[in-house]
């Protein structure tokens, strides 16, 4: 890990839709050449922050505040043109499910060709040149024969690798990834997750990985970021975050993924209740509704975030008591 | 959710049924379709004067015109009659042969369509295959074509107008009741013993029956055009009986020297088929929004 | 792809022998055709005698294989009322249908397909509540009203255009713009549906994301996306444009196949109405045909899979 200067730094990223903040307060930074995993359930916000720190929001999602610096600038207050500048170019997003992010009537060639060309005055011939090297660095077997295929004609993993190529061609500062391997067979994810992180090692790119899958966390991630509810609840490194965690709800998330040495016929350990709706969020801790460890000061008001170590922060009144085991089974 | 459960979900909320966008503009719409109807049903109570009777002292007057203490306020045509009776009662022809036609066509349609969708096979083949070969022929030629060999006439025009226009509904028919037909309730219906005319009647035609209502309404509109078209073309309904089609035609000779005679025909032409559109759009936007696509 | 169209050209070819059959049966509804044709007045005899000259009077299976056969060898007989070929007195106007016709498609689909995507891209400004109501406008006018209104204003107020006839070149621009009218509404509306269909999938999002800027977006992925459906309403389009050509042609008394139609029916000179009819949908059904070869260009799908998806 890096001590340096990190290259994106969020704070205090804020999006609403109509009156709610479905993004609240949300701050973090990513350090050159780290991985940084967001991870939280489904609805908790991550893909809008993702989304957010691009300014690719759709419909009625709304920026409402905050500030995201990315090489010196910030990239909320820049104009569009700087914007479009800054995508694909120093900062790429990848999506979820490869297939449909692709243009369908558009071989993937030309799709490459095109985000190449839209940040480089390359001519065709030399910017194709490139791609087929791009292809062959993420691992696409018979490169020139895919350069003239379209999305259809490949695999979810070969699209995937597609998107990969596109997002790297120009050699980003930071890799957004969406749930990258959600929508791929479990083989492939190990493959997709490996080349990124083998691509990007020399590169000092950074790689913000959303995800819900703590396994993909495990296999990727140099530091984690837990989400709940529109608020970072806790982060740390990963060791920490695997081996001690602060949060309540990190470390039932923990308890909840099944091992292979756990007791066989023994009920699942899981979260009661289900993640609100934000039309329900509490006034005080979002968690609380679901916390065996809250208390009444919990649910008045919003807990603030512990800084309890160098890049450990946890937003949880208790998080001693979760550090010394009395979290309820 | 069925296109019969929409219709039930449309009338049970009538608040967040006006509150969709575009609501706004329909209720205009329908209060003018709604105008047309009671001027059409009550014309021989509204129009002011006869409108068969000619004067030649009045021939092809201006609007507002005053000859012999009697106001003609749309002017009058070239044999001096009044151009607003006449007009009065076009409404008449345009809105029954409209309504009998869509009645006719949607019926055998319709009943083709389901026929089709249920019970697939060679019927299905042949339904279909004759729907494909009637929407190759333009549908003005078609109803030419036939007027040519039938003869003009109210009862022929009806004829014509519903033989052309069948397969408009038969498509919508076809594809509604081939996806009900696959739900469950369809099936139950059949295991418990009922036979085919009963789940047809029952079951399939209440839920297909939202889109065929979407198609109709628009199809009134297209009737209401060809019509006029049709009596334009001198092939629809003959004079004397007035038809704001055939006003238009002669009203086309004298363009340069009595504009309105053809101007204000077209006039209710446009709003009549204007306000249709508007109800016949919001009520596809009811049932679904998502098509966009005419059958 | 190759299957694909031999497939797509066996229907044309099926539903043009349908339309032929349509057509006879049509012909033979009234009872007996040659009422049809025989000028006013005609005797019981000379009735008799052209009933055996046109063959009429042969059992009608006979007559159907004769009728086919003939129109095979493209043979449209001979008009009774002007006694010479058919084809000769519909291939004269037939040119003027087509030019009227062809002029109408450009400037619907152009202006239609144009406004339709200013409306989707621009969805909520004052630019599509502006657009739209016009859309609408367009839709509901009649075709022969629209017509008047223009030579009203063009031809009699302004002087600018010749109210009839095709003698100069710019003769056409009103009865091409009175027949675009509908189907520019229609076009403008089908291209909004798509684009804001296309507008909203994953793949637009992902080549913003690449730092393209909106007019490339649209111009270079979403349209060619979208062309689909634009494509499907284009041939059918067609079909409406021909038909009301009838109608602005009589308007217009523009000597086209239409005001022909009529011209035969008043006459009673129904083989070339018969013409007519066979010939416009003979035109349509190739550009239905034509249309199925477009998708197959536009979207590789089908060219390699064989069919839509």
């Amino acid at each position: 890990m890096s001590a340096a200067a990190p290259v994106l730094s969020v704070r205090d990223l804020t999006v609403t839709i109509g009156r709610r903040a479905v993004v609240d307060g949300v701050g973090f930074d990513l350090a050159a050449g780290e991985t940084l995993a967001l991870v939280g359930e489904s609805g908790c916000g991550k893909s809008l922050t993702a989304l957010a720190l691009l300014r690719l929001l759709p419909g009625a999602a709304r920026l409402a505040g905050g500030a995201v610096t990315l090489e010196g600038a910030d990239l909320l207050r820049i104009d569009e043109a700087a914007m479009r500048r800054i995508r694909g170019n120093r900062a790429s997003i990848i999506f979820q499910d490869p297939q449909s992010s692709l243009d369908p009537l558009m071989p993937v060639g030309d799709q490459l060709v095109e985000g190449i060309r839209a940040h480089r005055d390359l001519p065709r011939a030399a910017a194709r040149a490139q791609a087929l090297a791009m292809f062959n660095a993420v691992g696409i077997s018979e490169p020139e024969q895919r350069l003239g295929q379209y999305p259809f004609e490949l695999s979810g993993g070969m699209c995937q690798r597609v998107m990969i190529a596109i997002a790297l061609a120009a050699r980003p500062a930071v890799l957004i990834a969406d749930e990258p391997t959600t929508a791929l067979d479990v083989t492939i994810q190990a493959q997709i997750l490996d080349l990124m992180k083998g691509l990007l090692r020399d590169s000092g790119t950074g790689i913000l990985l959303i995800t819900h899958d703590m396994g993909v966390v495990a296999e990727a991630a140099d530091r984690v970021a837990v989400m709940y509810a529109g608020r970072l609840v806790e982060t740390g490194s990963a060791d920490a975050i695997f081996g001690a965690p602060r949060h309540p709800y990190t470390a039932l998330l923990l308890k909840s993924v099944p091992r292979l040495d756990d007791v066989p016929k023994t009920a699942m350990a899981v979260i009661e209740g289900s993640v609100p709706a934000h039309e329900e969020w509490p006034a005080g801790c979002r968690f609380a509704p679901r916390c065996p460890l809250a208390e009444a000061r919990c649910r008045a008001e919003i807990p603030p975030d512990a800084t309890i170590g160098a890049g450990r922060t946890v937003a949880c009144r208790r998080h001693d008591d979760v550090a010394a085991g009395r979290l309820p089974a | 959710m069925t296109p019969g459960g929409a219709i039930l979900a449309a009338v049970s909320r009538p608040r967040r049924w006006l509150a969709q966008p575009g609501a706004r503009a329909v209720l205009p719409a329908a209060l003018v379709l709604a105008g047309f109807v009671v001027v059409a049903l009550a014309a021989p109570w509204l129009a002011p004067l006869d409108p068969a009777r000619q004067s030649l002292l009045a021939r092809l007057r201006r609007p507002g015109s005053a000859i012999g203490g009697v106001t003609y306020w749309l002017g009058t045509d070239e044999l001096g009659r009044d151009l607003l009776s006449r007009i009065i009662y076009g409404a008449r022809a345009s809105l029954t042969v409209a309504l009998l036609s869509v009645a006719a066509s949607g019926t055998a349609g319709t009943a083709l369509g389901v026929l089709a969708g249920y019970f697939r096979g060679w019927t299905e083949i042949a339904i279909m295959r004759a729907v494909d070969i009637m929407l190759s022929i333009p549908a003005i030629l078609l109803a030419i074509i036939t007027v040519a060999v039938l003869g003009p006439g109210f009862l022929n025009l009806i004829i014509v107008l519903g033989f052309t226009r069948w397969p408009r509904y038969t498509r919508v028919a076809y594809a509604q009741t081939l996806s009900v037909s696959t739900q469950p309730f369809i099936t139950a219906s059949r295991l418990a013993g009922a036979r085919p005319p009963r789940i047809l009647l029952r079951h399939v035609l209440p839920n297909i029956l939202a889109p065929l209502i979407v198609v109709a309404t628009l199809e009134f509109g297209l009737m209401v055009l060809f019509e006029a078209g049709l009596s334009f073309l001198g092939l629809g309904i003959q004079p004397p009986t007035p038809s704001w089609g055939s006003i238009m035609s002669v009203g086309r000779n004298y363009v340069g020297t009595a504009w309105w005679i053809a101007t204000f025909p077209g006039l209710c032409l446009f709003l009549l088929v204007l306000s249709v559109n508007l109800v016949g759009d919001h009520l596809r936007d009811l049932f679904d929004p998502r098509s966009n696509i005419r059958a | 792809m190759i299957r694909y169209l031999l497939g797509r050209a066996a229907q044309a070819l099926f539903a043009m022998f349908g339309v032929m059959t349509i057509v006879f049966v049509i012909m033979r509804l009234s009872g007996d055709p040659t009422l049809l044709l025989v000028p006013e007045g005609a005797t019981r005899e000379q009735i008799d005698l052209l009933r055996h000259q046109l063959g009429f009077d042969r059992p009608i299976l006979v007559q159907y294989a004769d009728y086919l056969w003939a129109l095979g060898r493209l043979d449209l007989g001979d008009s009774v009322v002007q006694r010479i070929a058919v084809w000769r007195i519909v291939a004269e106007r037939n040119p003027y249908t087509l030019w009227l016709a062809s002029v109408a498609l450009a400037i619907a689909a152009v202006t239609g397909i144009a406004v339709g995507i200013a409306t989707a891209v621009w969805r909520g400004t004052l630019i599509e509540r502006t657009l739209m109501p016009v859309v609408l406008t367009g839709q509901s006018m009649p075709t022969f009203w629209s017509g008047i209104l223009l030579i009203l204003l063009f031809g009699v107020l302004l002087g600018w255009l010749p109210t009839s006839g095709a003698d100069r070149w710019f003769s056409v621009i009103m009865p091409a713009v009175a027949l675009a009218g509908v189907s520019m509404a229609t076009f403008a509306r089908i291209t909004r549906t798509a684009v804001i269909e296309e507008l909203s999938k994953d793949y637009v999002r992902a080549v913003r994301a690449k730092g393209i800027g909106q007019a490339a977006v649209v111009l270079r992925h979403v349209l060619r996306n979208a062309a689909i459906p634009i494509v499907t309403i284009a041939a059918l389009e067609v079909a409406n444009l021909l038909a009301g050509a009838v109608i602005v042609e009589t308007v217009f008394a523009w000597p086209g196949m239409g005001q022909l139609a009529v011209q035969s029916i008043q006459a009673r000179d129904f083989l070339v109405v018969q013409a007519i009819v066979l010939l416009v949908s003979a035109i349509y059904v190739s550009l239905n045909f034509v249309a199925d070869v477009l998708y197959s260009v536009i979207d590789p799908r089908i060219k390699l899979v064989g069919g839509r998806p």
